[in-house]
């Protein structure tokens, strides 16, 4: 069981007498990757500022791993709402200026700076002033400015906007990479296929409320893979199909489909075509067997459709 | 934490141009306002005395006057020290402070240094205009002078450290370079006078822009009253002192409670 990294419990926030977070209560555990997901105006980057301590909650609390209630952690890498920059100052003295507060040691410097510029691609334009950056490369450069203390915890708030394709696919590699070295990332978007193509875990925002939180992966293991199944059968099959999953102590029914299932199938060892044999030897005969990563879409149509519905 | 926040805004500051217009701004106009002073006569116990001929033959009153003068260009400090703070405000370097791992505890002791950096510099910077009259005006320098004036040298420092603090702390209530610094500018200029005049003798005393311009008199009335060295009066330091923790605790709790 991995640790838990940050853990906040009921936290509203107001703008003046507007609401903007409403009982936020969730739990983060080492290596997972949060994708925030929620329309402009959800309160994803308010709930951001919050647990980052930029922003004092009206009422709740926030804890971030061996950290105070209420407190930052002691070194993080974000990016929030905007590139922070002087626009006057060269890239690289800026990149200087937060590598003396991270406290990289002076000899060390100038090569981590070097280091992340390469990262992120911005190594030619190091000496250019900020306010002379592309508005992508200048969302690179606040990237570079979150990975410069190697930081175990990073929160991105739309770090693809204003990016071209390319560097798109650079920065979710990127994060892909990070998450696959155990780092936490908190990515708020409102992009589906970011969070998706992205993220382990997704947590829905609507009118400053949690609407709904859920993985995006099976919780595998290195020993025991989980594989998330999409089965198909004709219409007059499925009733059979959902007995016979009944048998296979290795399959957790997810959803009843009028043609199928999904199911996370857990085998002691092999693949899924295991149970497509399983099911074969019990005459049940599929027409179609999908990998899925997750219904994001799904979810989230039927959450913010459930909370419209609430509505009114 | 907050020393490594403060070697980060001296890097910046230096990197600043406004910092330098306003150091090379201050160091010209110090000896134009010193001269501008001296132009004027003043008439005392019936006779007219002209300033020049009374400053001449003493070098420590001379550098009583050019303090005196030069602590009214403490508001053009104040503009440079808002205008970098909101600066960095406005872009998001404070989060990026926080980010870092900057405690709000750091941030207002960084502030604190700020202003006392601040202060330390137009010291700094009014001794070597002050040293430039001296010398034009054909005195000896005299360093004995600093000695003999130390009081008034520490009261010029704690006037400029009170009154960069007030303003620093209106400003993080209201974060806005022109709104704290006309504020200031008419308090200290206007308000605070019309106070004086409707009430001269009740606590109007106790009032800031009283008790710091108590810490640098103008030596001419001292000389007038005591013909000796004039230095701060006792209750305008323990008031000053009074306001600068004032600013010190209201700037850090603005900072503790506020969004960033």
């Amino acid at each position: 069981m991995s640790a838990t990294i940050l853990e906040t419990s009921s936290i509203t926030k107001y703008y003046g007498k507007t609401k903007a977070l409403d009982g936020i209560s969730l739990q983060l555990k080492k290596g997972q990757v949060l994708g925030i997901l929620g329309p402009n105006g959800s309160g994803k980057t308010t709930f951001l500022s919050v647990i980052l301590g930029v922003l004092r909650p009206y009422s709740g609390w926030y804890r971030w791993v061996d950290g105070d209630v209420n407190s930052a952690p002691a070194s993080i890498g974000a990016l929030l709402e905007k590139p922070c920059f002087l626009p006057g100052n060269r890239l690289q003295t800026q990149l200087y200026d937060m590598a003396i507060l991270h406290k990289i040691p002076a000899r060390h410097r100038a090569m981590r700076i070097k280091e992340v510029l390469t990262e992120t691609g911005l190594e030619d334009v190091a000496t250019k002033k900020f306010s002379a950056l592309s508005l992508g490369m200048k969302q690179r450069a606040a990237i570079a400015m979150a990975l410069l203390s190697r930081p175990d915890i990073l929160i991105l708030d739309e770090p693809t906007n204003g990016l071209d394709p390319q560097g798109i696919i650079d920065i979710r590699q990127l994060i892909r990479q990070l998450a696959a070295t155990g780092k936490t990332v908190i990515l708020a978007s409102h992009i589906l296929d970011e969070v998706e193509k992205v993220c382990t875990h997704a947590a829905f925002f609507k009118k400053g409320v949690l609407a709904g939180f859920e993985s995006l992966v099976p919780e595998s293991t290195e020993d025991n893979p989980v594989y998330r199944l999409l089965l198909e059968v004709p219409y007059t099959e499925t009733g059979k199909l959902l007995e016979c999953l009944g048998l296979n102590p290795n399959c957790v029914l997810l959803e009843k489909m009028p043609n199928g299932a999904v199911v996370d199938f857990e085998p002691s060892e092999g693949g899924p075509e295991l149970l497509n044999k399983f099911l074969a030897e019990n005459n049940i005969m599929l027409s179609g067997l999908t990998k899925v990563k997750s219904g994001i879409e799904q979810s989230f149509m039927k959450i913010t459709g459930e909370q419209q519905q609430h509505g009114h | 934490m907050a020393i490594e926040l403060l070697h980060v805004m001296i890097r910046k500051i230096v990197r600043y141009p406004l910092f330098w217009i306003v150091s090379v701004f201050f160091l010209l106009i110090i000896p134009m306002l010193y001269r501008f002073f001296l132009t004027i006569d003043l008439t005392f116990a019936g006779q007219q005395i002209n300033l020049l001929a009374f400053l001449t033959p003493d070098s420590a009153s001379v550098w009583q006057y050019i303090l005196f003068v030069a602590s009214y260009g403490v508001y053009v400090m104040i503009l440079f020290a808002l205008s970098f703070i909101n600066r960095d405000l406005r872009e998001g370097i404070w989060r990026q402070y926080l980010f870092a791992g900057s405690s709000r505890n750091d941030l207002a002791l960084a502030l604190w240094l700020f202003s006392l950096g601040l202060s330390l510099w137009a010291l700094l910077l009014v001794v070597l205009a002050g040293s430039g009259i001296v010398l034009r005006q054909s005195h000896a320098f005299n360093a004995a002078d600093f000695i003999e004036l130390r009081l008034f040298f520490a009261g010029f420092l704690l006037h400029y450290f009170v009154f960069i603090a007030l303003a620093v702390a209106l400003n993080m209530l209201l974060r806005n370079t022109i709104m704290s610094f006309l504020i200031i500018l008419l308090w200290g200029l206007v308000a605070e006078s019309a106070v004086r005049w409707i009430d001269p003798t009740g606590f109007a005393h106790y009032l800031p822009v009283y008790n710091l311009n108590g810490l640098v008199p103008n030596p001419i009335l001292a000389l007038f009253d005591r013909s000796s060295v004039a230095e701060p009066d006792t209750q305008s330091v323990v008031m000053s002192l009074f306001w600068l923790f004032g600013c010190i605790g209201s700037t850090y709790y603005v900072l503790r409670r506020k969004d960033l």
